[in-house]
């Protein structure tokens, strides 16, 4: 339970530094850009659209952590994906519950991001099944590149340098399931999806090849301090 | 020795080795797509990999300090190790600094000026093109100027070259022969004109061999057997005529309107038109060089002419030896003027601004509105009026929309700037990546006194001056991180070489971002900051970084 509440501690810590860090960072280009300044509405918005990066961020840092404490994989998947899906979930019902305005700030984001702001926006006011559809899939997409940290157990070094690369990877390959293309694929299949669903779809069989990915070349965690 | 132990200046020289050579294969790709010029393209290629070089050094500090610190005999923690692995580490991390800032903005300035000469010589090529295909021979020429300042011997340049001058040889000779167009041809079947054009040949002929008597006797001749033919009337009459006036001998003539010119020369110098004097005395100095007279009042009407006009060649040299940028300044003063000056283009030289399509404007009481396809800066005269040395019947006039009293004929004017702020200004309206890190740290004032928007300066220092402390940073973090991410077996050299580059390269991608970030934190200190305090503000920012930087760096590696 301690290495759990620690590992917890981590990525809450990770998540809240990201998700300030971001927001500033997109809260000053927004001002920089912007003729007219609304800036509490501005504030909650990008706040809320930075969760996915945070999350990222928060899953990321947590991996390192884990590979030294846990031994299990599905274990070490579970909860990541579990803090993960509740820190999405919780920001969401925190705009929801709050009424927090959405605002065309979030327009100021950097263009490779902006589908994944603008997701998170969405979902966070959507249905609750189509909420905890998409958050439980991003969750489970972002804890399945912990494998990336352990492809060498005798140069852990590599897997440290591959760590922030492959973050950025996954942000790319999400935007890459949020946009046109993607959806088409669905579509040549014959299957009608909105665009939230057939994106946690693909987020989620992402999940899956990189878990097939983790089981068949990562290291299992050895839960000492050989690993990354 | 650290280095020996670790192998990290090793590493770090092969890191930057092999970035070079990449970086000059990535250039020898893109060179197709690049429209660089043929002339530029190796200096382009090479200055360009130093560029890539330059962007690839944090990663490489990042990584070779990485590498140093796995390798190394640390196990105990990281401050314990930081002076013996981390001084080579700093060493690298300080070169790259001076690098990037005293030689990469020269390189980016480079860089820039091979393209844009490049994409100005294809523009001007099209220009000029397409100025030939509908007759408009002096834009042709005009356009070609500007490729010719910048590669003479470029394949599609003297095409083109020959072909305008072809078309201006035509145009000549459709002017010179209009009247001889115009006469109906001669009915060469007829026996009587046959027999007409003998006697025609032959007074030629007696003429020609100062015959004059016979010359007129057979012109008659050849007339009285065929007198529709013009020539032979004019023959007739002129040889009457040369009878009348025989006298003096060719030469003697030749001498006397020779010696006419040249007072028809002077009598124009001394009137003040330089102009018409330098045209006559270069005439006069290609017809007999050894005339003193001539080329002592050519030098004299050249000296005259440079108050009022300047030569083309001039700003042709002047292009050919620098970045050319589009121009703009604005100077006001409380007493009321304001003085805008625009060009498309302006280049500096040793004794003078030079400005191609320059616009100028000055509210005042007396306001000046005029336009100028060339135009020369000295001092505080502003000189719009350009003739080509060689052809000195090519001149390029100013066109004004309001002139002032004073200015007639407004081909040199006194403006309200000089060079030195014009220089200022050309210096600052680059890119901002391309000014020298002295100019940056002492003349955004005056930039901003000159119109100039001082925000994106401001972020540029800050961006530039943030490099050096960049660099520490990573090198402290890669320190960490190579003391926490030991292996249990000690890395085999192979391994450690063939894995650097892989480390480099992911650390690019991650470190662009923080880039990016750290570009919004300048630009935000460049804004809200008030500039007195801009430079230390920001300084002890980044000195701040560093110190948390250097504290992560301890985090990570105590979590050992």
């Amino acid at each position: 339970m301690k290495t759990i509440a620690r590992i917890a501690f981590r990525f809450l810590i990770a998540f809240a530094v990201c998700s300030i860090v971001v927001t500033v960072i997109w809260t000053a280009r927004y001002l920089f850009q912007a003729e007219h300044v609304a800036l509490g509405p501005a504030l909650y918005s990008i706040a809320i659209a930075s969760v996915p990066a945070a999350t990222i961020a928060g899953a990321f840092a947590t991996f390192f952590a884990m590979n030294r404490t846990i031994r299990s994989r599905p274990l070490g998947f579970a909860l990541v994906t579990t803090l993960s899906a509740l820190a999405m979930v919780g920001f969401a019902s925190l705009a929801r519950y709050l009424d927090l305005p959405a605002d065309a700030s979030i327009q100021s984001l950097p263009r490779s991001y902006l589908p994944i702001g603008a997701w998170m926006v969405e979902i966070a006011n959507a249905p609750w099944p189509t909420l905890a559809m998409g958050a439980a899939a991003f969750a489970a997409f972002a804890a399945s590149f912990w494998c990336c940290t352990r492809l060498s157990r005798s140069r852990p070094l590599i897997g440290a340098f591959l760590a922030p690369s492959s973050a950025l990877a996954s942000l790319f390959l999400f935007s890459l399931y949020l946009s046109g293309p993607a959806d088409a694929l669905f579509s040549l299949l014959g299957i009608a999806l909105p665009r939230l669903l057939s994106a946690a779809a693909l987020t989620a069989a992402n999940a899956l090849a990189l878990l097939l990915f983790d089981a068949l070349f990562a290291r299992k965690p050895s839960g000492g301090r050989s690993d990354a | 020795m650290p280095n020996k132990s670790t192998g990290f200046a090793t590493v770090a020289g092969a890191l930057i080795a092999i970035a070079f050579a990449l970086g000059f294969f990535l250039s020898l790709v893109s060179i197709g797509t690049s429209g660089v010029l043929f002339k530029f393209a190796i200096a382009w290629e090479l200055t360009k990999a130093l560029l890539y070089v330059a962007a690839w050094a944090p990663a490489i500090v990042l990584a070779s300090s990485a590498l140093a610190m796995e390798s190394s005999s640390a196990s105990d923690g990281f401050s314990g190790q930081a002076y013996r692995v981390m001084a080579p580490v700093l060493a690298l991390a300080a070169i790259v600094s001076i690098f990037y800032l005293l030689v990469v903005p020269g390189l980016e300035e480079r860089k820039n000026r091979y393209e844009s000469q490049s994409q100005l010589f294809s523009d001007s090529l099209s220009l000029a093109d397409e100025a030939l295909r509908e007759g408009r021979l002096g834009d042709a020429q005009r356009h070609l100027l500007s490729s010719a300042a910048i590669d003479q011997r470029d394949a599609r340049f003297e095409a083109l070259n020959s072909r305008v001058q072809t078309a201006e040889i035509k145009a000549k000779a459709a002017a010179l022969g209009d009247d001889a167009a115009t006469t109906p041809p001669p009915p060469k079947e007829d026996p009587a004109w046959k027999a007409g054009n003998r006697f025609y040949l032959e007074a030629l002929e007696a003429r020609k061999a100062g015959r004059l008597f016979d010359a007129h006797y057979l012109a008659k001749r050849s007339a009285a057997l065929f007198s529709k033919r013009p020539e032979v009337t004019r023959l007739v009459a002129d040889t009457w005529r040369d009878i009348q006036r025989l006298g003096p001998s060719a030469e003697t003539k030749a001498a006397a309107a020779y010696y006419e010119r040249k007072l028809d020369g002077y009598a124009r110098f001394q009137e003040g038109d330089f102009l018409e004097a330098y045209r006559i005395y270069s005439g006069l100095a290609a017809e007999d060089s050894s005339d003193k007279d001539a080329r002592v009042y050519l030098e004299r009407s050249a000296e005259g002419l440079s108050t009022i006009a300047f030569f083309i060649e001039e700003d042709e040299r002047a292009f050919s030896r620098s970045d050319e940028r589009r121009f703009a300044i604005t100077l006001s003063e409380p007493s009321g003027w304001s003085a805008t000056i625009r060009a498309s283009r302006a280049a500096p030289s040793e004794d003078a601004i030079y400005f191609r399509d320059l616009e100028l404007e000055i509210q005042a009481e007396d306001p000046i509105r005029v336009s100028a396809p060339f135009a020369r800066l000295h001092g505080n005269t502003l000189i719009l009026r350009a003739v080509d040395r060689n052809r000195p019947e090519l001149v390029w006039d100013p066109a004004y929309d309001a002139r002032p009293k004073s200015a007639d004929p407004g081909y040199a004017l006194a403006v309200p700037f000089d060079q030195e702020d014009a220089a200022t200004a050309i210096r600052f309206s680059g890119a901002p990546g391309d000014i020298p890190l002295a100019f940056l740290a002492t003349g955004i004032d005056e930039a901003s006194r000159l119109g100039i928007d001082k925000e994106p300066l401001l972020a540029e220092l800050a961006g530039r001056t943030s490099y050096p402390f960049a660099v520490v940073m990573l090198a402290l973090i890669g320190a960490g991180m190579g003391v926490r991410f030991k292996p249990k077996d000690a890395v085999g050299p192979v391994a450690k070489y063939l894995s650097a580059p892989v480390l480099v390269a992911l650390a690019v991608p991650p470190i662009r971002v923080v880039a990016e970030a750290e570009a919004v934190a300048a630009r935000a200190f460049a804004e809200w900051v008030p500039s007195g305090i801009f430079l230390p503000a920001w300084l002890a920012f980044m000195g701040a970084c560093v110190v948390a930087s250097l504290l992560v760096a301890a985090r990570i590696a105590d979590s050992r």
